[in-house]
Order: structure tokens, then C-alpha cells, then sequence
């Protein structure tokens, strides 16, 4: 009898393109198991952001995938980032989610690492261990590469990953919309956190691509809406890389920063826009200085809503259930007052209480807790929209859906099952 | 410190009636009501919680008060709403297309003791204010899936003119630094 005979083949759930995706894919316990060794161990997760780590000393307590990871800047600045578990017995090191500390010290036997990951101090390492421990041996376990994109930090647990820009590929060109379009780049104020019972798919594949609920989720956000299913007529979905994606508004050519936001804007960031226009063209170009984005996802889990000004990170919890981690991201030079209005459109559009994100949380748990019923009867899901109308990107980055279209859901879901089975 | 002394006993009921009044008129979904209860200056906060330790071992003096919650624009809260937000925010959901509360949540807000931690009176008007530090308990039942309870406490000032309280100032100060909930959808 062969043992393997329950488990799902992902080959068997994913359709080669994308366009059906099986339910059991949200809740095979084996399959989430199998996700978390190679999706969370192999892919660049996105970690924070290097403004939460403002001089050497400071730490954050986070997460990739499922594992407990401490990011801290050491005394020279330098970065690092290791599985927050004491190597003597595993507890975990850090409790506290932020702040500033030389050493870390262990609450059950008082071993004591140092922010760069050095094991320091072992109680008794003279008379309880004959001074025969080798403390270089027992530093706290890193990850294989830690890297920064414009502020961004990204680490990856594989020592054979390709490098940070290379695993970004073209996204890398539309992320400079937000993280690069002023000289003194981004920082990125927060955190509200809350749990999603869903699985972390769910998520990723509403922030890579979908256009198309924006209407009908989040209807009573708009007072008049002739047409629910051209919601967002400006914008168009772009596929970077397969895996990658985003929503981009294309504005006529030569729009003005400050006509990107509606004449109900505050005027304090419309005279903002206005004032750093010149500086965006510059630097970004006309081509981009005219793209505003909308929404994406840089695969796995890093999900951005920057329309709102809204940066997350969904962290898987079991294969049904995420912690949301979400963020306001502003540019760093911007005004108090600017990055004021600009934080107070995060807040009520996005976070668990957002006029948007609210409806958001009941959709993806229900997808998740039918997906059980439907894991017995086969039913596959419909990613079909706008297939075999792809068309190549402008400038060859990437392919591109005209208007609203499952392209990056199915390149989402492509990626998946060549993570999962490679 | 906690004053022994109430104050005005006969104020002290009139307090607890005005709180239990709100819990219901929230409980009851009646929203225009409870928008009633607010001034037009209200300044209504949830903010984020985070896990931490005092400065010092023995030094509690931040906890629980604003020093330890993110209360600051470095920072995002759960909800931090004026009176116009809040309008907007109960607003939305009778709009039929508020998914997140269509079906409606059913809730039981249950508000504990109230500790008066200052009252001032401001002439013979009968005007004056109170911070009124309470515990809430909300349990929230939705469909047949979704039940959460949070639990927090509450940092309220309430002014009264011509002889109505009115909700200047809440801070809501939640145990959860991950809140236990796919949505906050009905205020606190």
C-alpha cells in the first residue's frame, strides 16, 4: 500500500495556466506543511522596512513564514536577521516587539547573544561546562541572505536563492513608483495587526490582482457606481514576472502629480504633489511619473495597496489562518502634515477597521471555509478573465491585461505550483 | 490614584445610566442615537497595542496610558475618528452594501464598574466634566462562524451642558496586540 496515496499532487489543483485552481489548495493540511518548506524557505520575504531600525542597537521582533525571526541592526549599522529561538533549548528570545538592545538575554537559562547573533554569555560556561563550549558554534541560527530594496528589507532561509534584484525582476521598476520617487526615499509608520481566519492565498491573490471586486466588495465605498465591473476604468494589471503583480492607474500623458488625487483631496497634499512633481519626473521618468499604483503583491506575501497608501505583510498562522501586518508607507521628506493626511487615508480606507479592508476579512474566510466542502466534491475555481488577451508590457516588462483580468492571479497560482514542486 | 470619594452619589448614578444607556443604544444598532451621545468635538481612539516591557522593572507609569500605544503619528491605531468619521464610519454600514455588517453583527457590550478619576464643575450653569476610566467587555456574534469577545478598557471624558453628558474623549485600550478578529466593524 502506498502511504503517499492521500497526499494532493499541486500538479493535480492548478490547472499548467493558471485558470482553475482546486479549493483543497486553502485547506490541505499536508499541502500548507509543504508550502511553509518551500515557499517560506526558499522565496525573499519581505521582513520591514530599514526606518523601524532608526540607529544601531534598534531590533524588531517578526516573522517569515511561520518562523519567529529578530531583526536587528548591530553597532556598525549593519543588518541581520535570525530565528529568534535560543539555541540552547528553544524558547523564544525576544519577547518584546521593538526597541533598542545590545544583547538579548534568555529568559530560562540566561544565555546572552549579542544583536549581531554571537552567543555572549553562557552562565556557568567555566564550571558547568568545564569551558569546553565552543560559544562560536552556538550563535543564533541567521538566514541565508538578508538584502535591502530602497528601504525594504527582504531576507530568504535559502542559500541558493538569486539575488534580491534578480527574484524582484521588473517589479523592482514599478516598486520605484513608491519607494523611489523622492530623493529621501520612504518610511513606513505602524503597525495594526488582526487575524484572518483564511488562508494565505486568499490574500495574496486579492492583492496581486483583483480589479474586479473593488466594486462589488467594496460597494458602499462609492456613492454613485454606474457600472460595478469597470470600477477602476484607468487602471490596467501588470505581470512583472510570474508570481509578481500590480494594479497600475496609467494617467494621460503629461498629468500633473497634483491631478492624480481628486479635487476633494486636502489641499495640503495637493500643494505637496504639486511642489515635488518636477523631482518625481526626474527621477522617475515620465513614463512611470505617470503610472500611480493601485494594488500588488510581491510573491509570496508582501501586499501593497499604495492608491491608500497601505504596505502588509500576511503572515501565514496555520493553513487557515494569517495575522494581517499592516502599514502606512509615506514618503520620508514629505511634510508632518502631509504625512499626516496621508496616514489618515490608510486609516480609513485600510487596517481591520478601513472602510474598505473591513469587508475584505468576511469574503477571504469564507472562500477558505467552503473551500472544505468543496475539497470532497472537486469543484474547481474560475481564474478565466482576460485570458489569452495578455499582451507584453511597455518596454518588454513583463505581460500586461488591459483592464481588469485574472493574469496576475493565474501567475500567482503558476508560481505556487513551481514553488511547490520544484 | 483612585478617589474613595465619588462625588455626588446622585451623579455617579447618572453616570452609570448614561453608560449603560450607550452600551444598548450601540448593542441595538441605533446609531443616529448614539451620535447623540457625542460632542461635536470628540476625539475617539482605538490604538494599536504592542508587546513590550516598562523602561525600568518597577516603573509601570506608562502602562496603559497613551506613552505605551502608539498614540502618535510614528504610528497607526485601530480607529482614530472625529465626529464626522464616526457618522461616516456607522453610516456605511446601512448603506445595504457594507458586507463586513450585512448580515449585522449581534453584540453584547458589557461595561464595567466606572471609577471616576477627576470631575470638575464649572459654575452654577450645572456644566462640568468627568474622566471616567471603565472596563468593556464586547462579545460579538455574527452569521454562525464568526464570535469574538474583546476586552478592554476605556479612558472616556464626558462633558455636560444644559444638562446632557456628551462624550468629549475616548481611548479605547485594547488587551490584544493582535486583534482576535477578522474586522472591527462596530465601534467600542
Amino acid at each position: 500500500m502506498n502511504v503517499h496515496q492521500h497526499l494532493v499532487d499541486p500538479l493535480d489543483l492548478v490547472s499548467p495556466d493558471g485558470a482553475r485552481v482546486d479549493q483543497r489548495v486553502f485547506c490541505d493540511t499536508d499541502l500548507y506543511e509543504r508550502e511553509l518548506d518551500t515557499v517560506f524557505r526558499r522565496c525573499w520575504l519581505l521582513l520591514g522596512h530599514e526606518s523601524q531600525l532608526p540607529e544601531p542597537g534598534s531590533f524588531v521582533r517578526t516573522s517569515m513564514g511561520e518562523d519567529p525571526v529578530l531583526l536587528t541592526r548591530d553597532r556598525d549599522g549593519r543588518l541581520h536577521a535570525h530565528l529568534n529561538i535560543c539555541r540552547h533549548r528553544g524558547t523564544e528570545l525576544c519577547r518584546v516587539d521593538r526597541g533598542s538592545a545590545t544583547t538579548f538575554e534568555c529568559s530560562y537559562h540566561g544565555w546572552i547573544y549579542r544583536n549581531d547573533g554571537r552567543l555572549v554569555g553562557v552562565p556557568g560556561r567555566k564550571t558547568l561546562y568545564y569551558d569546553e563550549l565552543d560559544t562560536s558554534d552556538w550563535g543564533l541560527a541567521p538566514v541565508a541572505e538578508l538584502d535591502t530594496y530602497k528601504g525594504l528589507i527582504f531576507a530568504t532561509f535559502d542559500p541558493d536563492a538569486p539575488p534580491l534584484v534578480d527574484y524582484l525582476g521588473n517589479a523592482a521598476w514599478y516598486l520605484d513608483i513608491i519607494l523611489d520617487r523622492r530623493a529621501g526615499g520612504t518610511e513606513l509608520l505602524g503597525v495594526q495587526k488582526w487575524r484572518i481566519p483564511t488562508n494565505w492565498k486568499v490574500v495574496s491573490e486579492n492583492h496581486c490582482g483583483d480589479e474586479y471586486h473593488v466594486g462589488f466588495a467594496h460597494r458602499s465605498n462609492f456613492a454613485e457606481l454606474a457600472d460595478p465591473a469597470h470600477s477602476v476604468p484607468m487602471a490596467r494589471e501588470i505581470r512583472p514576472e510570474v508570481g509578481h503583480g500590480f494594479g497600475v492607474f496609467l494617467f494621460p500623458e503629461g498629468t500633473r502629480l497634483e491631478h492624480t488625487v481628486g479635487p476633494e483631496s486636502p489641499p495640503a497634499l495637493r500643494a505637496y504633489l504639486g511642489e515635488i512633481h518636477d523631482e518625481v519626473v526626474e527621477r522617475l521618468g515620465p513614463e512611470r511619473a505617470r503610472m500611480g499604483l493601485v494594488h500588488g503583491c510581491v510573491f509570496p506575501n508582501f501586499g501593497l495597496v499604495p492608491v491608500f497608501n497601505s504596505l502588509r505583510i500576511c503572515q501565514p498562522r496555520g493553513v487557515g489562518e494569517v495575522e494581517m501586518w499592516s502599514f502606512a508607507l509615506v514618503d520620508r521628506d514629505a511634510p508632518a502634515e502631509v504625512k499626516r493626511v496621508l496616514r489618515a487615508t490608510a486609516l480609513k480606507t485600510f487596517g481591520p477597521a478601513g472602510s474598505f479592508e473591513q469587508d475584505d476579512g468576511g469574503n477571504w474566510s469564507d472562500v477558505t471555509r467552503m473551500s472544505r466542502s468543496a475539497r470532497r466534491h472537486r469543484v474547481p475555481l474560475n481564474l478565466t478573465m482576460g485570458l489569452g488577451h495578455e499582451a507584453a508590457a511597455p518596454g518588454d516588462r513583463g505581460e500586461i491585461g488591459l483592464t481588469a483580468s485574472d493574469i496576475n492571479q493565474r501567475g500567482f497560482y503558476r508560481r505556487w505550483r513551481d514553488e511547490v514542486t520544484r | 490614584m483612585i478617589a474613595s470619594d465619588v462625588g455626588d452619589p446622585a451623579r455617579y448614578v447618572e453616570l452609570m445610566q448614561w453608560y449603560g444607556g450607550e452600551a444598548a443604544l450601540l448593542d441595538d444598532r441605533r446609531f443616529d442615537a448614539w451620535l447623540e451621545l457625542l460632542d461635536d468635538e470628540v476625539d475617539y481612539r482605538v490604538p494599536a497595542r504592542w508587546n513590550r516591557t516598562p523602561d525600568r522593572p518597577d516603573d509601570f507609569a506608562t502602562w496603559n496610558v497613551p506613552a505605551d500605544l502608539d498614540d502618535d503619528d510614528a504610528h497607526l491605531p485601530l480607529l482614530q475618528l472625529d465626529r464626522a468619521g464616526l457618522a461616516d464610519f456607522v453610516g456605511r454600514l446601512r448603506t445595504g452594501t457594507a458586507w463586513a455588517e450585512t448580515p449585522p453583527s449581534r453584540t453584547t457590550r458589557v461595561v464595567g464598574p466606572l471609577v471616576i478619576v477627576a470631575s470638575s464643575d464649572t459654575g452654577a450653569s450645572g456644566d462640568a466634566e468627568v474622566t471616567v476610566r471603565s472596563a468593556l467587555l464586547m462579545h460579538r456574534s455574527r452569521v454562525e462562524w464568526e464570535d469574538a469577545t474583546l476586552h478592554a478598557a476605556r479612558h472616556d471624558t464626558l462633558r455636560r451642558h444644559r444638562g446632557a453628558w456628551r462624550l468629549r474623549r475616548r481611548l479605547v485600550i485594547l488587551d490584544s496586540v493582535v486583534l482576535p478578529s477578522h474586522n472591527l466593524s462596530v465601534p467600542l
